[in-house]
């Protein structure tokens, strides 16, 4: 079990492990329900720039545990920000930090993830998530509205109608109806969330590094680029992908009828 | 007084006029955990006080990951016949009968629809002659007992292990997901990796 050799500062409510090439960042604050704060986020989004830095790591599991996710953020520390505060806090430049993050991410989701921990989940690539979790953007029933994704994320995934019910109605949605609308993309057991993310984290993480990596980049244009743009784009990075000598191992292996062994050059 | 029941069953007992049952059970629930069963027995011949009360109670029993045995007592009306649709097992005393009105309950005919499936539904719904009891017997959901009380113990020693309660929660994704996802959950709920390579 992962959780038993986790690393980090015993009052950070972040640790992360290695499991071969991948990652495991884990968010550890069950008594206030993983509620995130400027603290956490920022140890999230540095473990992900640490990862993208390191060529060893190939993924990355972003998980709260068995129990919850995160059932959102701290709301005094929210409470506490002026308009202008906000706008230069630590915890808007985190989630763009995560929302940044260039290797894929599978987000491991059980229990409440909600309000900045639906966002959370939403930044990352894929979304497994155990049979007990329950998403929702709760955020207008405290009189404001999600300030990092929780009224863009849900739209590409589950489309405008859910989107506008999550973030005008602020109602929760259990884990079937998720999946039913495509906001996750596999229930498991709760017990085994890790497992499962895991298990696709490294799946990812035996593929050619760099090309996991362009196929990240090529999916995350959908949304900051016209949909030519994005075509564009997509073929310089194809095309820069033929050069490697993964794409040639990958090519030859294929042909030869053996597995490749990807170096990420 | 209804009779003691073995260690691992959680009994509530539904009463006519009580409107809170849902948030009863919800918290009944929330303590409750494998391999113990819930057994709701008492009268099922109420209404529910409106279509929201019926849809929290649904809700309740269809999160449930624990077993749900039903043991009505006397007639069934609309609240007790949801109840029914929603059950793993029902233990049905000599002469249980549902009521003249039971069909004009909230959310019947889907739980109908979504248990015994579009012909039985419209055969209960539109033919008076169509006992929604006997399919139940029929299909091995409801047993009629002179000896309800033996009956239930019987079953609660059946329901009382880890696997019912695994194959609770593994017939759940089934009917929520598709067909290869529940494989793939079944075979994470019963400690193997759905992933070949590990």
């Amino acid at each position: 079990m992962y959780l038993a050799s986790l690393d980090g500062m015993p009052d950070s409510f972040v640790r992360t492990t290695r499991d071969g090439a991948v990652l495991v960042v884990l968010i550890d604050r069950p008594q206030a329900r993983n509620a995130l704060n400027p603290g956490i986020l920022t140890a999230i989004a540095a473990s992900l720039a640490a990862a993208d830095e390191n060529p060893e790591i190939c993924a990355t599991v972003l998980t709260g545990g068995p129990g919850n996710f995160s059932a959102g953020a701290d709301i005094d520390v929210l409470s506490g920000h002026s308009p202008a505060t906000y706008l230069a806090s630590p915890t808007r430049r985190a989630f763009e930090s995560i929302a940044r993050a260039e290797k894929p991410i599978v987000a491991a989701v059980a229990g409440y993830c909600l309000g900045g921990g639906c966002e959370l989940a939403l930044a990352c690539d894929l979304v497994v998530a155990g049979d007990n979790a329950v998403f929702g953007q709760p955020e207008i029933n405290l009189g404001f509205i999600p300030g990092a994704g929780g009224t863009q994320l849900w739209r590409p995934r589950a489309g405008a109608g859910a989107q506008a019910d999550a973030a005008l109605l602020g109602e929760l949605i259990d884990v079937w109806e998720a999946r039913r609308i495509g906001l996750v993309d596999e229930v498991v057991p709760a017990e085994a969330v890790i497992d499962a993310a895991l298990a696709k984290a490294r799946t990812i993480a035996a593929k050619a590094p760099l090309a996991s990596r362009a196929a990240k980049a090529a999916l995350k244009s959908a949304g900051r680029m016209s949909m030519q743009s994005a075509l564009e784009y997509e073929v310089t990075l194809m095309a820069g992908l033929l050069a490697t000598e993964d794409a040639q191992e990958g090519t030859n292996a294929f042909l030869q009828k053996r597995p490749p062994q990807f170096k990420g050059r | 007084m209804a009779p003691p029941l073995s260690e691992q069953a959680i009994r509530f007992t539904l009463s006519t006029g009580a409107t809170d049952a849902p948030s009863q059970l919800r918290r009944l629930l929330r303590v409750a955990a494998p391999p113990q069963v819930l057994v709701i027995d008492g009268d099922f011949s109420g209404s529910f006080a409106d279509p929201s009360e019926a849809n929290d109670l649904i809700s309740v029993l269809t999160d449930a990951n624990l077993p749900v045995i039903a043991a009505p007592s006397g007639s069934i009306g609309p609240q007790g016949a949801a109840i029914l649709l929603l059950c793993d097992q029902v233990v049905l005393e000599a002469g249980a009968a549902l009521s003249g009105h039971w069909r004009d309950g909230p959310c019947l005919a889907a739980l109908a629809h979504r248990r015994l499936g579009p012909l039985l539904a419209r055969a209960i719904f539109f033919d008076d002659r169509t006992d929604l009891l006997d399919i139940l017997a029929d299909a091995g959901i409801a047993k009629k007992a002179d000896d309800p009380g033996g009956s239930l113990d019987s079953i609660l020693s059946r329901l009382g292990g880890r696997s019912a309660s695994m194959a609770k929660r593994a017939l759940k994704a089934a009917a929520e997901l598709p067909f290869r996802e529940a494989l793939n959950y079944d075979r994470w709920l019963h400690g193997r990796s759905g992933d070949e390579t590990r």
